[in-house]
């Protein structure tokens, strides 16, 4: 296997489930933490529909150790080329060809958060609690956080949030669209999973790979170039429907 | 000719949806400047429940409408949603009894049109209706 890292990875009915694990609080000691090796096999692998990422017992992740974070960045070049990975891999877990579904129970601050901004969509329990409380150590989102975040909640919110750190309740992250769905309690893995089947248990692999990737292209393409391709990936699937 | 063609009009277009606005339908509706429901319509895309995708660029509309989080579910799952539904996401921009919707549209393109000198409509849709969000 791959590199070693504090997430475990496993497929269950064509699903993917990476579960950081951590606990009390599943911090990330490093900005890697799933092996890169396992997402790049969530793009070819056609018996991998959706990704559902997950923290192990009652939180998603408080974000980086600081204990940690202050060691590392004693080396400076080291650390950048280990933000970069780190920063790769969620460019990469963003651009999946299939769906992401990030299931926030309890703590998503910081690196937790930036993770969670990285999937399609976030379900989050109703007692989840979300920040980037890096300003209150001097620091600030270091793995594209302040990038993805105006492009959910809007430029006025998301310069509130990262400069007040304060935390958001999942209700409010709700009405402001930094979450998408509500679960109750404990039971966030379990909606998110019926989510992600109501998505893609019926669907061929090449439909779900079509409709993210052209999503996917809306953020990355001008409009006309991406319905184009859209067009042309239509064209695609209707040929099959005969054959 | 594309439905891009209706977006790129320099006067208001306007869907006046009532009933069932399904797949190219709808797609048709979103590239229009503005959508106002009758109660009670029932919208969706229903193509990838049977091995295709919404190809007149509806996926690039919904997700510039709606967020993609929220385009992603409704397309993938192609379940039909309510126009309580669309208001509350975006998708649509006022629900009326169903027996005015053709009514309504006309009214508001008046509105729009007796506001505003015939030459500065244009860029009035271009600045207050057309929600693209590919370019913020």
């Amino acid at each position: 296997m791959g590199r070693q890292t504090i997430s475990t990875f496993k497929v269950r009915d064509s699903i993917a489930i990476i579960t950081i694990d951590n606990p009390p609080q599943n911090m990330l000691p490093d900005p890697v933490f799933i092996d890169p090796e396992l997402i790049k096999r969530c793009f070819a692998d056609d018996k991998i529909k959706g990704i559902v990422i997950a923290g192990k017992g009652r939180h998603f992740s408080a974000g980086a150790d600081m204990e940690r974070l202050r060691f590392l960045a004693l080396d400076e070049n080291r650390f950048m080329a280990r933000l970069r990975d780190g920063k790769e891999l969620l460019d990469s877990i963003e651009a999946l060809p299939i769906p992401s579904i990030a299931a926030i129970e309890g703590a998503c601050f910081g690196g937790g958060l930036e993770i969670a901004l990285a999937c399609h969509i976030r379900v989050c329990a109703r007692n989840a609690i979300l920040a980037f409380p890096e300003v209150n150590h001097g620091l600030m989102p270091g793995m594209g956080g302040t990038v993805r975040l105006p492009g959910f909640i809007g430029y006025g919110k998301a310069l509130e949030a990262v400069l007040s750190g304060d935390i958001i309740g999942a209700e409010r992250a709700l009405e402001i669209g930094l979450a998408d769905h509500l679960a109750p309690a404990k039971e966030t893995l379990d909606f998110s999973l019926q989510l992600m089947k109501k998505m893609v248990a019926d669907r061929p692999i090449e439909v779900i790979r079509s409709i993210v990737h052209s999503l996917n292209n809306s953020r990355t393409m001008a409009a006309s170039e991406a319905m184009e391709e859209e067009t042309r990936m239509f064209c695609r699937l209707a040929g099959k429907l005969n054959g | 000719m594309t439905f891009r063609f209706f977006e790129d009009l320099e006067i208001p277009v306007v869907a006046a949806i009532r009933g069932v606005c399904l797949g190219s339908a709808l797609e048709l509706a979103l590239f229009c400047h503005c959508r106002i429901c009758g109660e009670g319509s029932v919208l969706g895309l229903p193509e990838a429940t049977f091995g295709l995708l919404p190809g007149c660029g509806g996926i690039q509309k919904l997700r510039a409408l709606t967020g993609l989080p929220r385009a992603l579910e409704l397309i993938l799952s192609g379940t039909t949603f309510s126009t309580d539904d669309a208001l509350r996401w975006g998708i649509i921009d006022s629900i009326v009894p169903k027996e005015s919707t053709v009514g309504a549209a006309v009214n508001f393109i008046r509105a729009v049109g007796s506001s505003y000198q015939r030459a500065c409509i244009g860029s009035y849709i271009h600045k207050y209706l057309r929600r693209d969000g590919w370019h913020p």
